[in-house]
């Protein structure tokens, strides 16, 4: 029940670089992931090609990972205007009085 | 609003009438009480009493028409509903017992205009007065209700709600903007949801107020700051539940035309799921609470998580799939009988050779002996049509000195020179005499 993938969809997957991956959103990595997969499941694959995917797949799945963890825990108040903007941290079951 | 009655139609109540003797003689055994001359001190419960009566027997305050807006409408379960009536001056708060309620044509509900006809009743217990409405008609559209639908529609023409105006929101923003309140449950609603679904997402508040005065000017720089923040990919406008004056911040033209020019996708979340205001037809999405705008602008993380973890674990799977199959090609092709055992190559060809050259062979014979048959039978037929085959049989050809066959007298002359011709040999005669016989007898 598999859409069938165009050789070019396939050639762009396995020509992705380390590079390439690490500069890719989550959603455009999680996409990528998932063709990579479906392309693998899909029988009669050449081998090369086979291990090729296999590795960008890897790394799709780690970029992916990395891209839910790059972004650091915090709340900060924007304080002052726009022109003089002042960030503190800010503790909402303290309504953000520093303590 | 005919049916208003004038209050300078009625006669002043006569409070004076009641007596503060009275009073004590009603409570009278009343613990701590003298029934002897006016008390000095009353009790709650004898004061609350007198104003009880005070009000009750005011014929003015019996079936009383009054106007206000419906405001804080709440509909028990018992099928009472409360509220309050207001206007720019005042507030009192009204009561419509489900009796009542059901006779009533006209429906009414928050920031509606109405005018009420009921009497004031008082409950000791809370210390409040009430309005007990028996009858309700319509009363045009509150100001600020009226107000609303006019900016509504204006903006509604400018084509500021179209649904292809709308942004979506993002999969995954880098960070979340919040105009709100830096004080109450919003925020800490709106807090607690996104660090349960996405514990590590950055959080930027603008703190503003959200009602009275100055307030949308403070909320329409907040969009406008977070909307300008490279690191906000989503803004929430939220507050809390309140009355439509409480609201009316996120009713104003400056609000609505902020969150409308904002790039960045803005979702409102202003009131209880049942207050619609300008700012949520403008908005990218509307919240119904701040909790579902919490949820709205950030996904789950550990369900992210998963969907990669299985994604990986079904690459793995896949190559191992991949691998499997190749083998089992490779396996199958090995234990082809030929590559075992290749003489069978040519002991099968030669096979088939000599098969084919045995049925080559019986072709051929069969194929001389239809000829062989075929060429008896036309002999047969040839030789039946022989012409010097009944020579034999008495029979003769005559021929002319041309050689041409003769198959008439009356072409013959007397002394012409024919040749007839015998099975054995031929002999040259003369003509001697012609006996013509007519045509179509019978020559012999």
């Amino acid at each position: 029940m598999k859409k069938p993938y165009d050789a070019k969809q396939l050639g762009e997957l396995a020509a992705l670089t380390p590079e390439a991956v690490a500069a890719l959103s989550y959603e455009d990595a999680m996409e990528r992931l998932e063709q990579t997969v479906e392309a693998l499941e899909q029988e009669g694959t050449p081998l090369e090609l086979g291990l090729r995917l296999y590795e960008v797949g890897t790394l799709l799945g780690r970029r992916c990972g990395q891209a839910l963890d790059a972004a650091e825990a915090r709340m900060v108040q924007l304080l002052g205007n726009a022109q003089e903007a002042v960030e503190s941290p800010y503790d909402p079951d303290k309504d953000g009085r520093l303590t | 609003m005919a049916k208003l009655r004038s209050a300078t139609a009625r006669p002043a109540p006569d409070v004076r009438q009641s007596s503060f003797d009275e009073l004590a003689a009603d409570g009278a055994g009343e613990p701590g009480e003298e029934a002897v001359g006016r008390p000095d001190v009353l009790s709650v419960g004898q004061l609350t009493r007198h104003i009880k009566r005070v009000l009750e027997e005011d014929t003015l305050l019996e079936g009383v028409w009054v106007q206000g807006e419906v405001s804080n409408l709440v509909k028990a379960a018992s099928g009472h509903w409360y509220f309050s009536l207001k206007d720019a001056e005042a507030v009192i708060r009204a009561a419509l017992w489900a009796g009542n309620r059901r006779r009533i044509r006209h429906e009414f509900k928050n920031g509606d205009l109405i005018a009420a006809c009921g009497s004031i009743s008082v409950y000791p217990p809370r210390g409040e007065y009430q309005l007990s409405i028996t009858d309700v008609r319509p009363a045009g559209l509150g100001a600020l209700y009226e107000a609303f639908e006019k900016l509504k529609a204006k903006l509604q023409a400018e084509g500021l709600f179209d649904p292809d105006r709308k942004r979506p929101l993002p999969f995954l923003p880098r960070g979340v903007g919040i105009v709100t309140s830096p004080k109450g449950a919003v925020v800490q609603d709106i807090y607690r949801v996104i660090r349960r679904r996405f514990p590590n997402m950055p959080l930027y508040l603008v703190p503003v107020k959200v009602q009275g005065e100055g307030a949308a000017a403070e909320v329409v720089a907040g969009i406008r700051r977070l909307d300008a923040d490279p690191r906000v990919d989503v803004i929430i406008v939220a507050r809390g539940g309140g009355s439509l004056e409480d609201l009316w911040t996120f009713n104003e033209e400056s609000v609505a035309r902020a969150i409308a020019e904002a790039e960045t996708p803005v979702i409102s979340a202003v009131g209880h799921e049942t207050d619609f205001t300008i700012a949520d037809f403008v908005a990218d999405q509307r919240a119904a609470t701040p909790s579902v705008a919490g949820e709205l602008a950030v996904p789950v993380k550990e369900e992210l998580i998963r969907s990669i973890r299985e994604r990986r674990d079904r690459l793995g799977r896949a190559l191992k799939n991949l691998l499997a199959m190749l083998g089992e090609r490779l396996a199958r092709a090995r234990a082809c009988r030929f590559l075992r055992k290749p003489s069978l190559l040519v002991a099968e060809r030669r096979l088939h050779l000599s098969n084919a050259v045995r049925e080559l062979e019986a072709a051929c014979t069969a194929f001389r002996s239809r000829c062989r048959h075929a060429w008896e039978l036309l002999a047969a037929r040839l030789k039946a049509l022989d012409p010097t085959a009944v020579l034999g049989r008495g029979y003769l050809l005559a021929t002319d000195e041309t050689g041409a066959v003769v198959t008439s007298a009356a072409r013959l002359t007397q002394g012409q020179k024919l040749q007839l011709k015998f099975s054995d040999g031929r002999v040259r005669v003369a003509v001697e005499q012609i006996d013509r016989e007519s045509p179509g007898g019978t020559k012999r």
